[in-house]
């Protein structure tokens, strides 16, 4: 009981996050999101397996003694680089960081460094099969500059506390702080398509979630009580669900709907997504919904349209690059859009390190005129212990 | 389970409380606007061209200004002087630098543009 005194002391004093889901990795054959995370739909801490998988099939080994085979190097992935001493506690540190370039050169070239994520993680589990879990995240992210209204807001958060129980492989209940079922689920934090049906970072939900899982479907069906500790005008009370069927063994085709609102807003989203595996680790990613949005307020509706695709090519093991286009239109009645695209690097050199480099441009398009490009640059480190 | 009570109490007491609802009253509930007519003619046309991205989740919180006080304490405008306002120096129509807002849309129109002046010129 000693070590959960420790971790407990630990967790009131490290730095935060979100995790982050690598939706891509379809293309080394992992369909459903389950087999390397313990919240079945991706996102949040690595299970063992997951590790293990990020130590090997992910990352480079370039950088390992010729000696080292895949059996040596999966067994250094635990905390800290050590086997677990026992099966019902696990234990994860991530810290996510990046420097932002807009307008690389211009005239108004700005640069920032931003500490994205920093936070502890701590798994119980029980039972056979870790039927049982409790999972909690909490750390430090950053806030909008300046802050948003209120003096409530802190840096240092929980993101996802869960407690879940699988009666079966096939069937499990998750409740508490959690991800939205809905969608492909993915890193980047500055997704401007996932603001639209407000999928960001930042857009957890408290509620209850069912998952069903077999070799050629997957279902999340996942009640929303809004995120508790925010006021109750404002929580996002509603449900989503999210489907998936497995086409050809490898590949997954999908759907969602979201039905939310609060005592501003409802919001009604629906998507389609497929994940597909090119093999040998590359994959194609693409989502469209479309998002009916109503102010309470003065009853105005507004139909938009969002889209986003990713490429991912692994020309050798730890290397990806990939692309990524986003589009979003938050009013079909007004003709205006906005797309964003760019190639990106991302390099695993070693277990527990992630480099990555992404470039975009975005522009604004409407029927008498349009802006002139812009250009961003990120340049990323993630480590994870 | 004391230990149990305490884990679960350490996440509860720490959740995100930050999301894309945060400034829905500000956004989309009623407001009371400053009683002044040129910034009330001068709110619609910030809320429609600036307010949406400037109260996004990652962005500014203009929706929460709902007096000229605010913006000038952000050091957004400068009473009676445009030119130094850095609310002004933003917009394309104002050819002065930066102007590069509306960063997804064109120049405003010559009249909303005027309504924006017209407001910061008229504040003593």
């Amino acid at each position: 009981m000693n070590t959960i005194k420790f971790f407990l002391i630990i967790l009131n004093l490290l730095l935060p996050l979100k995790g982050f889901t690598y939706a891509n990795f379809i293309g080394h054959g992992y369909t459903s999101c389950l087999n390397c995370h313990f919240n079945p739909l991706g996102n949040g801490p690595l299970n063992d397996y997951g590790r293990a998988v990020a130590a090997t099939a992910i990352s480079s080994d370039a950088f390992y003694p010729k000696s080292w085979n895949e059996e040596k190097i999966a067994y250094t992935s635990g905390f800290l680089f050590r086997k677990p001493k026992q099966e019902w506690l696990r234990t994860q540190i991530n810290y996510r960081g990046f420097r932002l370039v807009s307008n690389p050169n211009g005239e108004n070239e700005q640069v920032r460094w931003i500490n994205m994520q920093f936070d502890a993680r701590l798994i119980l589990k029980f039972g056979e099969n870790d039927k049982f879990i409790m999972v909690g995240s909490y750390g430090r992210s950053p806030l909008p500059d300046p802050p948003p209204p209120g003096d409530d807001q802190s840096l240092w958060r929980s993101r996802e506390h869960y407690v879940g129980y699988r009666f079966t492989s096939a069937f499990g209940i998750y409740a508490g702080l959690m991800d939205q079922a809905y969608g492909i689920r993915v890193i980047e934090h500055n997704s401007f398509s996932r603001t639209l049906p407000e999928l960001t970072q930042n857009d957890q939900t408290h509620g209850v979630l069912l998952h069903y899982l077999t070799q050629s479907f997957e279902v999340g069906l996942h009640g929303h009580t809004g995120n508790l500790s925010q006021e109750k005008e404002l929580r996002m009370e509603g449900g989503s669900l999210t489907v998936e069927k497995t086409l050809f063994t490898t590949h997954r085709l999908g759907a969602s709907l979201k039905k939310t609102g609060n005592e501003f807003k409802d919001i009604l989203s629906y998507a389609l997504h497929g994940r597909f595996n090119l093999k040998e680790g590359s994959a194609l990613l693409g989502e469209i919904g479309q998002v009916k949005r109503t102010t309470l307020n003065n009853a105005d509706e507004k139909d938009g349209r969002y889209g986003l695709f990713q490429t991912y090519l692994r020309p050798w093991r730890g290397l990806y690059i990939f692309s990524n286009i986003e589009y979003v239109d938050d009013d079909l009645k007004d003709e205006n859009y906005s797309v964003r695209w760019g190639p990106g690097i991302q390099y695993f050199p070693i277990q527990r390190i992630e480099l990555r480099f992404d470039l975009y441009n975005q522009r604004s398009f409407n029927p008498g005129a349009s802006t002139s490009d812009q250009w961003t640059y990120l340049l990323q480190s993630h480590v994870w212990l | 389970m004391n230990y149990l009570f305490l884990l679960v109490l350490t996440f509860i007491m720490s959740c995100q409380d930050y999301n894309s609802s945060t400034s829905d009253r500000f956004k989309y509930g009623p407001l009371v606007l400053e009683n002044n007519p040129q910034f009330q003619a001068a709110y619609p046309v910030i809320k429609s061209r600036c307010i949406n991205c400037h109260t996004s989740n990652i962005h500014d919180v203009w929706a929460s200004y709902t007096t000229s006080a605010q913006y000038i304490s952000a050091g957004l405008i400068v009473p009676n002087n445009t030119d130094d306002s850095l609310f002004i120096r933003y917009i394309q129509n104002s050819n002065l630098s930066p102007a590069t807002m509306p960063l997804n849309a064109g120049p405003l129109p010559n009249d909303e543009y005027q309504i924006l002046l017209d407001w910061i010129n008229g504040l003593p």
